[in-house]
């Protein structure tokens, strides 16, 4: 399967453009993790939306600008956005300070993240295995209290039946990641359906930061190969009238080939942990779905662990001394055993905070 | 998106393939050639040298002529337990072929209602089911579903009279002229046709189970302590898989299962592919229980083998409460052919049926009964013990000496009357179907 020599390798509006984005910018570049950036002329500097621990410096050689052909709106505002993170931040017993509805609330800013659309004709042939659904009686027999009943029940099977031809079918939009890290946000941000995407609209995306892509065109078709392929199966299915596919063998040539991009709207916000380790946190501006790293607070772990052990450790002395009372007093000698019980489960409890908290940020260490 | 009909003239389908409709414009869509099934003509079987009939010969396993010794090969594979078998689809029976194959009749009978197919130029005057006359041989009156497979004649017809004569003159208790019978006996080979079922059962049970103890426990009777058995019941469940393959259903009326049991089994993996070849010369029996009442009642006895399957998962035979599901998976089935030879005859003015199995050998069948010397072998068996008990009763009533001999003679005359009773047994179903 062969790219079309007419495939842009470099993005295809150079910097000088600027009517392209139809408002004034300015290109921005993160120090620390080097994410390019377009934003309006007049915003004030801010922290990289990406990383969340450098201010973004201005760029004096930004990289080729793409032109934005859709986006895809804000849906959520910001109070909508605040309560996905509510719920997101649920359920970590101890948390970092930061780590705070409120606080992630007041940091939201919203970002635009690229997507490749692709457009481009495949002619060739192909051929596949194509699945039929047919029905067949199937039975149950059921015994009880000495009774058989039966039962038949219509079953749907699959027939596979070879299926060959030629495919002339152009696809228009076949978004593409234009990020290299996305593929990971996606697994938490979840999908961005293209029925939602309009026309790029300058007005919209100005109050926003737009992050410019870091795969280049040359390097997003090898992801973009795949998406003609499924988009022909998919169609190649249709035209057999199958209602399943397997085993898909596609020989085209792609010609045509045309890129522009798709913006879709994020809001960003991070935390920090007890060392001071900045943590990322994307909200889906269209479905609300969060994507982030969440991480106990060790030091809240280690805090009522000694809270826990002083207090088992206090009760454990005073019921000592109520014991040695027993002798001037009977009931102290009772008081005293139900406060060595109490010093037992205290102690025994005790190292439980600090294990928690270690076992939470061990479970999701693969997150970061 | 943009359809196209410029599509490159120099692709060229795979080998058999061939153009199908395409719901999409811009794609074209080939597809494997359908099998068309050729209908054969209408084969006459008739000797190509000198013109006579020729027929299915099981020896030479090929269609010869017994005039000029023409030998004609058939072509068909043996596919044993692997022949293929359909769905229960409605596309997959109407998809099945109808019909013979080749030219053939309907000997219908008025007395018992049969239908066989036999050749066009067969002149049979007789059911063999019921050994009437009053027959029709008249055109096919329905075309059926073709069977798929046929198990050919492996015995010949020597062959088959020889093992009826060896059954008829084996046994004490038939007349002793009944082995002079089998010369005189017109054997038919029939084809009858079966109906094959496969499935996969998973079948789930749950049942209160019974597990054994002893305990001991103080009699305040005895005023001792006793040990006895007791149940502790609990609930318990489980699930098997039950594989069924090849369960033959009957697929025709006029046949006695008695008999039919008695020669079975049949060897399935002698299964052949269908050819009129083999039908030439002999008569086929078309089916009249379709398959849907044989498949109810093929799953009525996989049903049993699985809650027999679910019985045997319980670890001990105390069950109550017992309850099962039973799923049925993967269910086929086939339309074949196995071959019997089938005959009545007269004795003492009366019908009998026999039947051998046209793969095997085995024969079963109706008998008379030469009831005098069951009469005689029963008084036999119970007279000893009678009289031995007679003896002894009155050296009991003079003392205790007699004792020995009513027991003995108790004894006898009990294992006589066991004996008895399997033999009259025996006798009054040597004559039943």
């Amino acid at each position: 399967m062969n790219a079309a020599n007419d495939s842009a390798d470099t993005y295809p509006v150079k910097p000088e453009a600027d009517p392209f984005w139809k408002f004034p910018f300015k290109a921005a570049v993160c120090s620390n993790c080097g994410a390019s950036y377009i934003l309006a002329e007049q915003a004030k500097q801010q922290l990289c939306p990406m990383c969340c621990k450098a201010a973004l410096e201005p760029q004096s050689n930004p990289p080729d600008i793409p032109v934005p052909e859709l986006q895809m709106p804000f849906t959520l505002d910001n109070s909508a956005a605040s309560r996905s993170l509510a719920g997101w931040t649920r359920g970590v017993w101890l948390h970092p300070p930061e780590f705070d509805p409120a606080l992630l609330s007041r940091r939201l800013s919203p970002l635009y993240l690229p997507q490749w659309l692709v457009d481009g004709k495949i002619t060739g042939a192909w051929d596949t295995q194509v699945g039929f659904n047919y029905q067949v009686m199937s039975s149950h027999e059921a015994y009880d209290a000495g009774r058989w009943t039966s039962q038949q029940t219509p079953e749907t099977h699959v027939r596979w039946e070879p299926r060959a031809g030629q495919i002339e079918r152009l696809y228009k939009n076949l978004s593409v990641p234009g990020l290299e890290e996305f593929p990971r946000m996606a697994a938490g941000l979840g999908g961005f359906p293209i029925q939602n995407a309009r026309p790029y609209d300058p007005a919209q995306v100005l109050p926003a930061v737009v992050r410019l892509p870091n795969i280049p065109t040359s390097k997003a078709w090898t992801l973009a190969e795949p998406r003609f392929i499924q988009e022909a199966a998919h169609e190649c299915q249709g035209a057999a009238g199958g209602q399943h596919i397997e085993q898909f063998n596609l020989q085209a040539t792609y010609r045509g080939l045309n890129w522009t991009l798709l913006l879709v709207p994020v809001f960003s916000t991070y935390y920090r942990d007890d060392a001071g380790t900045v943590y990322p946190i994307f909200v889906n501006a269209q479905t609300g779905e969060v994507f982030g790293v969440k991480r106990a607070s060790q030091k809240s772990g280690w805090t009522w662990t000694a809270v826990l052990a002083s207090s088992a450790l206090l009760v454990f002395v005073l019921g000592f001394l109520l014991t040695l009372a027993a002798g001037l007093f009977v009931p102290a000698g009772l008081i005293g055993g139900l406060m060595f019980v109490l010093a037992v489960v205290l102690a025994l409890a005790s190292p439980v905070p600090a294990v928690w908290a270690w076992q939470f940020n061990r479970s999701r260490s693969g997150d970061q | 998106m943009v359809p196209s009909s410029n599509i490159s003239a120099d692709w060229q389908p795979p080998t058999g393939f061939v153009p199908v409709d395409s719901k999409i414009p811009g794609i074209q869509v080939y597809a494997p050639a359908p099998v068309v099934e050729k209908v054969p003509e209408e084969q006459t079987f008739t000797c190509p040298n000198c013109g006579a009939t020729t027929a299915f010969d099981p020896d030479a396993a090929s269609v010869t002529c017994s005039h000029c010794g023409y030998v004609q090969k058939l072509h068909a594979d043996v596919v044993g337990e692997a022949a293929p078998a359909a769905e229960f689809t409605v596309s997959t029976l109407q998809g099945q072929q109808r019909g013979w194959g080749q030219e053939r009749r309907e000997l219908h009978c008025n007395s018992c209602g049969a239908d066989l197919s036999i050749e066009a130029n067969d002149l049979s005057t007789t059911c063999p089911f019921c050994a009437s006359n009053q027959v029709i041989n008249r055109a096919t009156q329905k075309e059926g579903v073709r069977p798929g497979f046929l198990i050919p004649f492996k015995i010949d017809r020597t062959a088959c009279v020889q093992n009826a004569r060896a059954w008829l003159g084996r046994g004490w208790m038939y007349p002793s002229d009944l082995s002079g019978v089998g010369q005189q006996i017109n054997f038919q080979g029939i084809y009858l046709p079966f109906w094959t079922f496969s499935a996969q059962i998973s079948a789930k049970w749950e049942a209160e189970v019974g597990y054994e103890r002893t305990e001991r426990y103080y009699d305040a009777g005895s005023k001792s302590w006793q040990t006895r058995t007791v149940i502790d019941w609990r609930w318990q469940s489980g699930q098997v898989e039950v594989p069924i393959r090849d369960l033959l259903g009957m697929g025709a009326k006029n046949i006695s299962p008695h008999i039919l049991a008695q020669i079975e089994p049949y060897d399935l993996s002698s299964l052949t592919a269908y050819d009129p070849g083999f039908l030439a010369g002999w008569k086929a029996k078309s089916y009249d229980i379709p398959l849907q009442p044989a498949w109810d009642a093929a799953r009525v006895e996989m049903r049993e083998h699985a809650r027999d399957a679910c019985m045997e998962d319980i670890p001990t035979h105390h069950v109550r409460n017992f309850s099962m599901s039973a799923d049925f998976n993967d269910e086929s089935w086939r339309l074949i052919l196995l071959p019997v030879y089938l005959a009545t005859y007269q004795f003492a003015q009366k019908t009998y049926q026999v039947m051998v199995n046209g793969q095997t050998g085995s024969v079963a069948g109706q008998k008379p009964v030469a009831w005098w010397k069951v009469w005689l072998a029963i008084a036999a068996l119970l007279i000893p013990g009678a009289v031995i008990g007679l003896i002894g009763l009155p050296f009991v009533m003079l003392g205790g000496a007699g004792v020995i001999p009513v027991v003995v003679g108790i004894f006898l005359f009990i294992v006589g009357l066991v004996i008895s009773g399997i033999i009259l047994n025996k006798a009054m179903h040597a004559g039943q179907g």
